[in-house]
């Protein structure tokens, strides 16, 4: 099972590097992503926004966009989404302080960790923080070379 | 959430019905909802996948950026 974090998910909606990984591993793997995601990627619209890299016009297209087609994804059986649940809550909660995470890394981690995650999937800046912190699931990057993540995925 | 009536022909029923069966739809209600969103969302978007949405972006942005600083905004 794959776990795509938020900010890969924001990768390939916003043209980062290795967002093009992830369009292909939608189209060739079954991914899981908690329904926190989504309000991450509107943060990150409205982020963008007033930090004046895109238009009004983009912001309101691309909070249009994004929604409907994860709406899509999940119809098309190619993207689940997670309950946020008071269990999985808990279990983030009490991962904050040993690992020192982030709030919502917690939630992902943590929603990883009870779906049996084989891999988790992060832009650069969250391999960089997390690869050494967690052992499990693996944690890889999306501008992994695909021909590597088609070996990892394949054992 | 409102109701409206339209009228549409038999063949356009059929042809529905038909990929209705094929994706997996439940009904031809979802089928319609599904077709008006797309209308919208065809109609009213800058873009109509998500490659071209990830493309026009790429082509954008120069810097290399992703949600940290959105992490660090609301870190407590």
């Amino acid at each position: 099972m794959i776990y795509l974090e938020a900010s890969a998910l924001w990768a390939m909606y916003y043209g980062e590097p290795g967002g093009d990984n992830v369009i292909w591993l939608l189209n060739n793997y079954e991914c899981y992503t908690s329904e926190w995601s989504i309000l991450e990627l509107s943060r990150a619209v409205s982020k963008r926004y007033n930090q004046g890299e895109i238009t009004k016009r983009e912001a309101d297209a691309l909070n249009i966009f994004i929604l409907a087609d994860i709406e899509k994804l999940t119809r098309e059986n190619k993207l689940k989404l997670t309950k946020v649940t008071w269990n999985l809550i808990k279990k983030a909660y009490h991962l904050i302080f040993p690992l020192n995470l982030y709030a919502s890394d917690a939630l992902h981690l943590s929603t990883a960790l009870h779906y049996k995650t084989k891999i988790m999937f992060v832009d650069d800046f969250h391999f960089t923080r997390l690869k050494d912190k967690i052992k499990k699931p693996k944690i890889l990057s999306i501008t992994e070379n695909k021909k590597n993540i088609q070996k990892i995925l394949s054992k | 959430m409102s109701v409206i009536s339209i009228r549409i022909d038999e063949e356009v029923i059929k042809e529905l019905n038909n990929l209705r069966k094929l994706k997996g739809y439940k009904s031809l209600n979802e089928v319609i909802k599904e077709a008006i969103k797309e209308y919208i969302l065809k109609n009213k978007s800058l873009w109509s996948s998500r490659e071209e949405v990830y493309n026009y972006f790429k082509k954008k942005n120069k810097k290399v950026r992703g949600l940290e600083d959105i992490h660090r905004e609301e870190e407590l």
